[in-house]
């Protein structure tokens, strides 16, 4: 993902910090830590994610973050008139492109270099990237439904509420909100809703406390 | 640059507003700005603002950052600056030959392949993206403007001194000496780059065309 501006605050630095914590204890013995990130829109996700990877830096751990945005199988411009035609039951899961991210993980375990999409939110255009995973330690996958990916050391779930969403939705201004825009996202919600059963740590932002465990 | 994060104010986006009035009228089919600037002066924020204001306006402008196309790797950088000597440090540190393929191949229209620091993992990636369905560039860093095929320069006059306090918030680099003497190095040539500079923005961000 290109030029998405996030601001991080000092909340932002806890949650990963807790999660640091955890991850200590979770670091797969194969060298390569998989931790995915999930939550609703504008949760939190993507500075939590970076937080920790840089925290990791600190520690001489290597993390590569991935965007889950990335791996839309229809590019950002023709999205909303996809979802339109194909109606809201659309919306999910099954809009991404879960054998590609698959062939990632697989690359990333197996030190292999890879390639996948990167979308450029300025321009919208989908640009693809290329990487290198040997010396990489831990991949963080952070977005809504990345809860969904099997096989994960750690499985983090953003808490946050309907209204917050709305709120911090129109504080990034990523998408224009209007009637569908709305009605997408309370499917988008109901979808992670179902996926936040798969977590084993939940963080709430509003106190940057891990609140419970599995 | 993956892993960079921008402090965007309002001042990035008037500043932003006011130089795209300032080139309206100029702009061609394939239009390339380039924005200099000390480190921690706010480039890489109105390189953002900037491409928004390109896009509000129905052009589709990427952004470049120069920082992805250093010569040496982030990890060794330090140790070869530290080698060669401080007089090392400067516009031989980047890969301009690649920088001026990037240029051609967004003035053709091409698809290009070009380096990208994640400075997470402190690796050099590449991106490839089609110059085809982009009509704008906005070419930003400390020696941006020493590109030869750029429509429009940009200078941010701000020094490195003024803009200490809000790197050491930003936590990007370690403060040390030796850091010090390679800030106050680059200020020496980035300022020589100034006057080809057409449009200033001063330290309280007023532009002047």
């Amino acid at each position: 993902m290109q030029n998405n501006a996030f601001n991080i605050q000092k909340i932002h630095e806890d949650s990963a910090r807790t999660l640091l914590e955890r991850l200590r204890e979770r670091m797969s013995p194969s060298g390569k830590t998989l931790v995915t990130v999930s939550g609703e829109v504008a949760s939190g996700k993507s500075p939590v994610s970076l937080c920790l990877a840089r925290l990791l830096k600190q520690e001489g751990v290597r993390a590569k973050l991935i965007d889950l945005d990335d791996f839309y199988r229809i590019p950002p411009t023709e999205r909303r008139s996809w979802r339109l035609e194909n109606g809201l039951e659309s919306v999910g899961i099954g809009e991404i492109n879960w054998n590609l991210l698959y062939k990632v993980i697989d690359d990333y375990r197996n030190n292999r270099p890879s390639r996948y999409p990167d979308v450029d939110l300025i321009t919208d255009k989908v640009d693809t990237h290329e990487t290198e995973f040997s010396g990489v330690e831990v991949l963080i996958i952070h977005g809504l439904y990345s809860l969904h990916i099997p096989g994960a050391d750690l499985r983090v779930y953003m808490e946050m509420t309907w209204p917050e969403t709305m709120d911090r939705q129109r504080e990034s201004q990523k998408e224009v909100i209007d009637g569908f825009r709305l009605q997408v996202l309370r499917r988008e919600q109901k979808v992670v809703l179902e996926l936040k059963k798969n977590a084993d740590i939940f963080i709430d932002l509003n106190t940057a406390l891990e609140i419970y465990h599995l | 640059m993956l892993g960079d994060v921008l402090l965007l104010e309002d001042k990035h986006e008037s500043a932003a507003r006011e130089i795209f009035a300032l080139i309206q009228d100029r702009l061609t089919e394939r239009f390339v700005i380039a924005i200099s600037g000390e480190s921690g002066s706010g480039k890489s924020e109105l390189t953002h603002m900037l491409a928004k204001v390109f896009k509000e306006n129905g052009r589709r402008a990427k952004p470049l950052h120069i920082d992805n196309y250093y010569r040496i790797h982030p990890l060794e950088r330090t140790q070869w600056r530290m080698q060669h000597g401080i007089e090392h440090v400067g516009l031989e540190e980047y890969d301009w030959p690649t920088i001026n393929r990037n240029l051609d191949e967004f003035r053709k229209g091409l698809r290009a392949e070009m380096p990208c620091v994640d400075i997470v993992t402190e690796q050099v990636d590449r991106l490839i993206t089609d110059f085809g369905e982009v009509d704008t560039l906005i070419v930003d860093g400390l020696y941006a403007i020493q590109a030869a095929d750029v429509d429009v320069r940009v200078f941010i006059d701000i020094t490195y001194h003024e803009t200490k306090k809000a790197q050491l918030r930003r936590g990007k680099e370690p403060q040390n000496e030796y850091r010090a003497s390679v800030l106050q190095r680059e200020h020496e040539v980035v300022t020589a780059l100034k006057p080809k500079a057409e449009i200033i923005v001063d330290r309280d961000y007023r532009v002047k065309g």
